[in-house]
Parts: C-alpha cells; sequence; structure tokens
C-alpha cells in the first residue's frame, strides 16, 4: 500500500493541484487531514459552478425528482451559500493573482454582486475569463475591461449593457474570444465590443452574428443552426485578416464579404426548404452566397460539406474563378447530387489536389460529366482540361458505381500522378477490390496508386 | 563542440547512469543551474530520483526537446503523446513523478502529472483513496470545517 506522499509536496505544488479541480472541491480538501487545512488560498484558478454537487452520484444539473416545493426550498437554501462562498473565496485570495477565473451562474442574478466578482477577477491579472449563466445577466460594459486578459469565453445570459470603457477598448491583449449562445442587446455594443478587442486573433462565434468588422482576427469559427427568422438578414464580414474560415449554418444572404488573405475556408452551408426526404423544393429555396464566395476568391483550401454542395448549385448565381485554389476536398452522400462538380473544377484552374470522401453521390440529371451516371457524349468531358494530380478517395466501399467512378477518374484525368484510395475496413474482400482498382486503365502514365 | 561536450550523464539516486543530450537534459532548471554554476563536469547526481523514475522523466524531455518547424500537427501529437505518457501510470510512478518534476524543475512536465492527478479526483471520496490521506480530525473539528463553509459542502 502507497503511503501518503502526496501531502509530503511543497504547498505550491499542492496549490497548483487544487487549482486544477473545481474550487467547490478545493475547498472541501480542508477535511482530508490537517495538511490540508489552509491550502485554498495557494490556488490560482478559480472556478465556481453553482449546480456542482460534490458527494451525490447526480450528473451535474440535474434536480431530484421531488416536489416542486422542496426544489424551490433548496434553490433557495444553496443560493445565499453559493453566493457567500464566492464573495470568502476571493476575500481569502485577496493577495494573490487570479489566473483563470470561470463562474456559472444558475439561479444568482444579482447583478451588483456578480459584476463585482468579475471585477476583482479582472483587477486581479485573469488571464483567462469564462462566464455562463442561466439567467439574465447584466455586465457592466464600463467596467468590463483588462490588461492582461487573454482568452474571454461568454456562454447563454450574460450581456453587456451600459457605457464603453475609456478609449472604447475593452481587452487589449485579448486574442481568443468565444461567445455561445450570447445575445447584445444592441447592433452597436456587438460592433463596439468585437472592435474593442484589437489584438484578436481567433475568434469563435456559435450564435447568429450579423455583422463582424475586425482587421485583426487570424481564425474564425460561426456555427449557428438559428433557422427562419434570420433568413432575410444579410451578413456582413470584413476581416481582412483572416486566414482560415470555419463556417456552418443556414444559407443567408451576403451584403459585404471581405476575406481578402483567407487561405483555408471549411463550409457547412444548408439550404432551407428541403422536403421530408431532404430534396429541395424550389420555390422555397433562398439566399445566395456569390458574394461570399467572391470575397473568398483568393483561398487556396477550400472543404465542402455534401450540404455545400446543393448549396453551391442552387444559390451560387455567378461564381467567381478561383485561381490561387490548390486543393479542393468534398464530402459526398448518397442524398445530394454532384450537379456543381463540373462548374467548380472548371472554375479551379489551377487544383493540384482534389480529396473526396465517399464516392457515393445522388445521380441527377445535371451532375454533367464529373461522373459517368449518365452519358453525356456530346461534351467534351469536364476532367480532361483538369491539372489535378493527387486524387485521394477515403471510405471507399467497392460498389459497382464506384468502381465505374474511380475508372472515369483514372481515364480521364490527364495530369495525375498519385491515387490514394482509403477502404472502409468493413469491405469484405479488400485484396481483391485492390487487384481491381490496379487494373483499371489509367490516361495519365506517370500515375500510381497507394491505399492508404 | 565537441560531441562528448554535448553529452551530459544523469545518476540516479539508485547509482544508474544515462547519458543524454544536453539540449534534452537541460529543460530541467535545476540541472541548468547546477552546468552553470558548478561547473560539475559530465556527470549530474540527482539525489532524489530514481532510475525508474528517471527513465521516464529522460523519456518526456527527450519528446519535448525543441524541434525545429513546430506546427499544428505536431503540437496535437505532443498532446496525444502526454495524455498517453501519464493515462496508465500507477499512483506511486505518478506521485514520484510529480516529486521528481519538482526537484527538477520542469515545469511543463509539473503542470502535466499534477494535471493527471486533477484528472483523477473528481469528488472528495477520490481524493481520499486515490491519494490515500489519513483523516487527523476528530468528529468535532471536522464538523466545525464543514459549518464554515457551507456551500462547499454542500449536496
Amino acid at each position: 500500500m502507497a503511503t501518503d506522499r502526496i501531502s509530503n509536496l511543497p504547498d505550491d505544488v499542492l496549490g497548483k493541484i487544487l487549482s486544477l479541480v473545481p474550487t467547490k472541491l478545493a475547498a472541501s480538501t480542508a477535511v482530508l487531514s490537517k495538511r490540508w487545512l489552509n491550502l485554498l488560498p495557494l490556488v490560482d484558478s478559480l472556478d465556481f459552478d453553482e449546480l456542482m454537487l460534490l458527494y451525490s452520484d447526480r450528473k451535474d444539473g440535474e434536480e431530484e425528482p421531488t416536489s416542486i416545493e422542496s426544489r424551490r426550498q433548496s434553490r433557495r437554501r444553496r443560493r445565499p451559500r453559493f453566493s457567500d462562498f464566492v464573495d470568502k473565496t476571493l476575500d481569502l485570495l485577496s493577495n494573490s493573482t487570479i489566473k483563470k477565473f470561470s463562474l456559472r451562474c444558475n439561479y444568482e442574478n444579482d447583478i451588483s454582486r456578480v459584476n463585482s466578482w468579475i471585477r476583482t477577477a479582472l483587477g486581479r491579472g485573469c488571464v483567462e475569463l469564462n462566464l455562463k449563466s442561466n439567467l439574465r445577466n447584466f455586465i457592466d460594459s464600463e467596467f468590463f475591461t483588462s490588461n492582461t486578459l487573454v482568452k474571454l469565453t461568454i456562454t447563454d445570459k450574460f450581456c453587456l449593457k451600459g457605457r464603453l470603457p475609456l478609449g472604447g477598448v475593452f481587452f487589449p491583449a485579448l486574442k481568443t474570444l468565444t461567445l455561445v449562445s450570447v445575445y447584445f442587446l444592441s447592433h452597436e455594443m456587438e460592433k463596439h465590443f468585437v472592435r474593442g478587442c484589437p489584438a484578436l486573433e481567433e475568434l469563435f462565434i456559435y450564435v447568429w452574428m450579423g455583422y463582424l468588422s475586425t482587421p485583426y482576427v487570424k481564425r474564425l469559427t460561426i456555427t449557428s443552426d438559428f433557422a427562419d427568422h434570420y433568413e432575410y438578414s444579410g451578413l456582413t464580414l470584413k476581416t481582412k485578416s483572416l486566414l482560415y474560415l470555419d463556417y456552418s449554418s443556414y444559407v443567408a444572404t451576403y451584403d459585404v464579404v471581405a476575406l481578402d488573405s483567407l487561405v483555408e475556408a471549411r463550409l457547412d452551408l444548408r439550404l432551407y426548404g428541403l422536403d421530408a426526404d431532404g430534396r429541395p423544393v424550389f420555390k422555397e429555396i433562398r439566399g445566395d452566397i456569390s458574394t461570399l464566395i467572391n470575397g473568398m476568391k483568393n483561398i487556396k483550401s477550400l472543404h465542402l460539406s455534401a450540404h455545400s454542395l446543393q448549396v453551391f448549385h442552387f444559390c451560387c448565381d455567378s461564381m467567381p474563378v478561383l485561381n490561387n485554389l490548390l486543393t479542393l476536398s468534398i464530402e459526398s452522400d448518397e442524398e445530394k447530387g454532384w450537379e456543381v462538380i463540373p462548374r467548380l473544377l472548371c472554375n479551379s484552374p489551377n487544383l493540384q489536389t482534389l480529396v473526396i470522401k465517399g464516392l457515393v453521390h445522388r445521380v441527377t440529371e445535371w451532375c454533367g460529366n464529373a461522373c459517368p451516371c449518365i452519358i453525356q457524349n456530346e461534351m467534351v468531358c469536364c476532367l480532361s482540361s483538369c491539372q489535378v494530380k493527387v486524387l485521394e478517395i477515403t471510405g471507399f466501399r467497392g460498389s459497382l458505381g464506384e468502381l465505374h467512378q474511380m475508372r472515369h477518374f483514372l481515364g480521364n484525368l490527364e495530369c495525375l500522378e498519385t491515387v490514394k484510395v482509403g477502404v472502409e475496413e468493413s469491405t469484405f474482400n479488400s485484396k481483391y477490390l485492390r487487384a481491381i482498382l490496379m487494373a483499371i486503365p489509367r490516361v495519365s502514365s506517370k500515375c500510381s496508386i497507394q491505399f492508404i | 563542440m565537441s560531441k562528448s561536450e554535448k553529452k551530459i550523464v544523469l545518476k540516479s539516486l539508485d547509482n544508474e547512469a544515462f547519458e543524454v543530450e544536453k539540449a534534452v537534459a537541460l529543460q530541467s532548471q535545476t540541472i541548468w543551474v547546477m552546468c552553470e554554476d558548478k561547473c560539475v563536469g559530465n556527470e549530474i547526481p540527482l539525489e532524489n530520483v530514481t532510475g525508474q523514475i528517471l527513465a521516464k522523466v529522460i523519456d518526456y524531455c527527450k519528446k519535448h526537446a525543441v524541434v525545429d518547424g513546430d506546427g499544428d500537427e505536431s503540437s496535437e501529437e505532443l498532446k496525444n503523446w502526454d495524455t498517453e505518457f501519464t493515462k496508465n501510470m500507477d499512483q506511486s510512478t505518478l506521485f514520484n513523478m510529480i516529486l521528481a518534476a519538482n526537484y527538477l524543475n520542469i515545469k511543463s512536465l509539473l503542470n502535466l502529472t499534477c494535471q493527471a492527478v486533477a484528472d483523477k479526483t473528481k469528488t472528495i471520496d477520490e481524493f481520499h483513496t486515490f491519494l490515500n490521506i489519513e483523516n487527523n480530525f476528530t468528529p468535532e473539528e471536522e464538523a466545525q470545517i464543514c459549518q464554515e463553509n457551507l456551500w462547499a459542502f454542500d449536496d
């Protein structure tokens, strides 16, 4: 049996361990033994979660199946205890730096108290701040500022209200900002807040934001699942330094898009107006991504989800020539057609690498001759002018249709040098399948096939 | 610099000798200071670390020795390596690693091993059992502590 060597560690190492667990647990270690009695002042990270339960097996946030009245009582009992605990802990640490401060309020909405906690954390050199609230909690924007904060996450119902801080600058050192289903009371505050973080490099938005203008951000992730009432609002994206965009949303209209430096984009755009089988209903299709694509026409690497392929087909009136595009990667799905592939290949004259995840797609009349599904005798194949040197197929299952498609690619892509095929593991006879693939005639004499 | 000057010998508590690249060993602030101050020559005795633990520490330092052109992918790979490194460590090895990281003053290894302890102690009972801490309070003293900090002991 190992002895209690951990208690012999120096105070600052124990403080470090306690900084890595929720503060409630850290405080409760006082009952472990006398050695642990007064260690709380040594922590430099605080994590207050009003919902956290210590002894119970229930999961966080799950209520006991008792009457409404007893739940209310328990809430009433817990709230002041939580707030007292936060106050007390902050007092206890009054001389130390708080590196990381996380606050999750579930019942507490005493605005002045919550604001004083946030202000205290910011005043003590906080580097990382996480705020989450289940009830509407206003943050006094005038004092929501710090020179040290590098990472900020705001979730749910915390929102900014009031005057702007001095000079309009909220967080001059902030590098990473995450906004999760936050809503801003006014468009003005939304604009001012992002603009008031001039060192921002990485921005994650899990909320509808109609306007984003920041000259500094390098990486941007937008994820919004809000359909319906946002559909007609236009989106403005003015992020001239942006290098990487990960954008997942229903298709919108785009007012102004300036993404001059963009190198890589991952798009997962979804159509409005799909019927029960996921097929588009033409009169309900809306939105247009022409402005979006035109705004990112310098990109080198583009990744499209199967949904996006549909959006590119139905909602892109004019597609610019993507002269710098070197790598195109698409996800394919048997429910979605390849109508846009000929146009995409034609508008990417310098494409070097084509990556396709899953080689199946829905057969439509409009796929042109990117696939051999419907024979189109009269046209020159769109693949033969294609410069693609590397073709990478993953999730290959070896169906007849997929083999036809491979034969089509290898027989028409004249510049091919390397074909990489990832055969799905469950495929019954992969050795046999490999032999068949190796035997497919190749139009390019330099072409080699690798299995990945 | 000749080849031998680039290497350094670390000697454990139980007299096991490890020859390592200087760049690997100097991730330890303690060793760095020893090299700077005492000019101890090429062999450094480490009186607090056993050979078994030192071998693991050296594994870690080798993996974390500065690699040129550190891109996104390699930092991701390093993270996974770190997770695997501590994942299956038993309790006693983990504590010895913390003690070693603390003594050798290797900040990132100390962070990693402390995080591994924090990950394994999600409740106060796990603190008791995993860390093997013996309670030396009387029941009255314990009740007093709980009373002073109601929310912390709220279930």
